[in-house]
């Protein structure tokens, strides 16, 4: 009993009684942002590529990150997908944290589409036969259902024709849209593009870059890496400018005019 | 040159017949065996885990280094001769076949192994990481994408090392099999113990060698030439 005449909790026993109201099931949040990175470093021995890099995806949106040669925006999506780790700052995909010093969740590879700038086929299998594997081997698909949905990509792709065929059989273009299509069978949170026009072409540039704007125009959530300022600003919303490691965003395009170096 | 009477004529064309389908029985066999064991020892390469690797490497420096003939010798007459000296009793009969099988395999095993290792190696990595954003799990990743392209890569020089298991066959000769597993080579042997003719029969039977490996050639090499080209055209 205190002086006043009041019941004083222990501290310690205070935390308890708090703890035990905090209800066990917590309802997950609703996602507002697919992609969230915050005050992410990144050294590479001597050199910081990424310093304090922050931005916001939110949900059916597309980013453009533009950003001369070496800045850092090929670092800035291996870090996303989970294929390099990262200094400092975390990065959080749809509900998930993933703060810089622990393991990028197992769990979490195959919720976050690539497409590379080399499309990165397996050149031993067919188109059909490369976006087919992940829904068979990682969404245990039957194979029936798998080869639907594939096809079902293939044509929005408009490369349905091309399924029997192997990547050396194929034009840049048409490797980089079954890419595409092999990257959104599996459904994934948001997809990244590392500069996907960049290997191809110029007549080929915009055989995709129609695609990423179609899929823009769909809703696909995508953080477009791009030298190809056109494209940007016709998929993309708002717009982040990566130049020695340090990120501006905004969504007026104009941003993309401050780059050193302009693209087509 | 007599070959109706020393090749065609009964009972030696029969002879010759069963040694052409045990020379089959034992180069397919043994090449699949070392297949298998060229994949093992890939894994173990692979295998985060130190003892694996070393394994591997110890399996390939051992069987690569160690000539063919004395391997055999020494499985067709040395092992039954340590099992008698343990005090083990009679080494059981009936497994020369196997042993054989056994040796050769080791053999070739060992070169296969090395061939997919530089064939897994030259893999590019890139290939690995878009198989891992797809949320492919590195045994399906190992399965699926690194060892169909490490065996593509090393086409040409697989072909030619199942071609050379195969004519390692005729070193059966050394190992004491009953005379029914005989290969071609033992076969022709037998003929000659029994006509005091040698030409006949081994000009029989190394024409029958020289059109078995060139078959076989130019079928692994059409199935390396077109595999081989996909992997590098794409």
């Amino acid at each position: 009993m205190s002086v006043d005449g009041n019941v004083r909790i222990r501290p310690e026993k205070e935390a308890k009684t708090v703890r035990s109201t905090i209800p066990r099931a917590v309802e997950p949040r609703p996602i507002v942002n697919a992609l969230q990175v915050e005050s992410i470093c990144k050294q590479f021995g001597e050199r910081r590529v990424l310093d304090n890099v922050g931005f916001h995806l939110p949900q059916r949106e597309v980013l453009a990150l533009c950003g001369p040669s070496g800045a850092g925006k090929t670092t800035l999506l291996r870090i996303i997908c989970g294929l390099i780790s990262f200094d400092a700052g975390h990065v959080t995909i749809g509900n998930v944290l993933i703060p810089f010093n622990t393991c990028y969740p197992a769990g979490m590879y195959g919720q976050v589409g690539v497409i590379f700038q080399e499309h990165n086929l397996f050149p031993h299998l067919t188109a059909i036969e490369n976006v087919t594997l992940a829904l068979r081997e990682f969404k245990r698909m039957p194979v029936n259902q798998a080869y639907e949905r594939g096809m079902g990509e293939l044509e929005r792709m408009g490369v349905g024709a091309l399924a029997k065929r192997y990547p050396y059989n194929l034009s840049g273009g048409e490797r980089q849209r079954v890419a595409i299509a092999r990257a959104l069978a599996i459904d994934p949170l948001l997809l990244l593009l590392d500069e996907p026009t960049s290997h191809l072409d110029p007549d080929r540039v915009d055989e995709v870059c129609d695609r990423v704007v179609e899929l823009a125009g769909a809703g696909t959530t995508m953080l477009l890496v791009t030298h190809n300022i056109k494209c940007a600003r016709q998929a993309a919303k708002s717009f982040a400018l990566l130049e020695d490691g340090k990120c501006q965003v905004s969504h007026d395009p104009a941003l993309l005019d401050n780059l050193r170096y302009r693209g087509k | 040159m007599d070959f109706a009477r020393y090749v065609f004529a009964p009972p030696y064309w029969g002879w010759l017949c069963r040694g052409l389908g045990m020379t089959l029985i034992i180069g397919i066999t043994s090449g699949l065996g070392s297949a298998l064991l060229g994949f093992l020892v890939l894994r173990c390469y692979l295998s985060p885990n130190r003892l694996f690797r070393a394994t591997g490497a110890c399996y390939v420096m051992v069987f690569r280094n160690l000539p063919l003939l004395p391997l055999l010798l020494f499985l067709a007459f040395g092992l039954p001769e340590i099992w008698r000296q343990i005090g083990w009793g009679a080494f059981p009969r009936g497994l020369e076949l196997a042993l054989l099988l056994l040796g050769l395999s080791f053999n070739t095993g060992a070169y296969l192994a090395e061939i997919l290792r530089a064939g897994a190696e030259a893999v590019a990595p890139s290939q690995t990481e878009a198989a891992r954003t797809l949320g492919l799990m590195p045994g399906t990743i190992r399965r699926r994408v690194v060892y169909p392209q490490a065996v593509r890569i090393m086409a040409p020089a697989l072909a030619s090392r199942f071609i050379h298991n195969m004519k390692n066959s005729t070193l059966a000769l050394v190992v004491p099999l009953p005379l029914e597993s005989m290969e071609l080579l033992g076969q022709a042997g037998r003929i000659a113990g029994q006509t005091f003719s040698w030409a006949e029969p081994l000009i029989f039977v190394t024409s029958v060698y020289l059109l078995l490996a060139h078959g076989l050639g130019r079928l692994l090499n059409y199935w390396a030439a077109n595999e081989h080209a996909r992997i590098l055209a794409a």
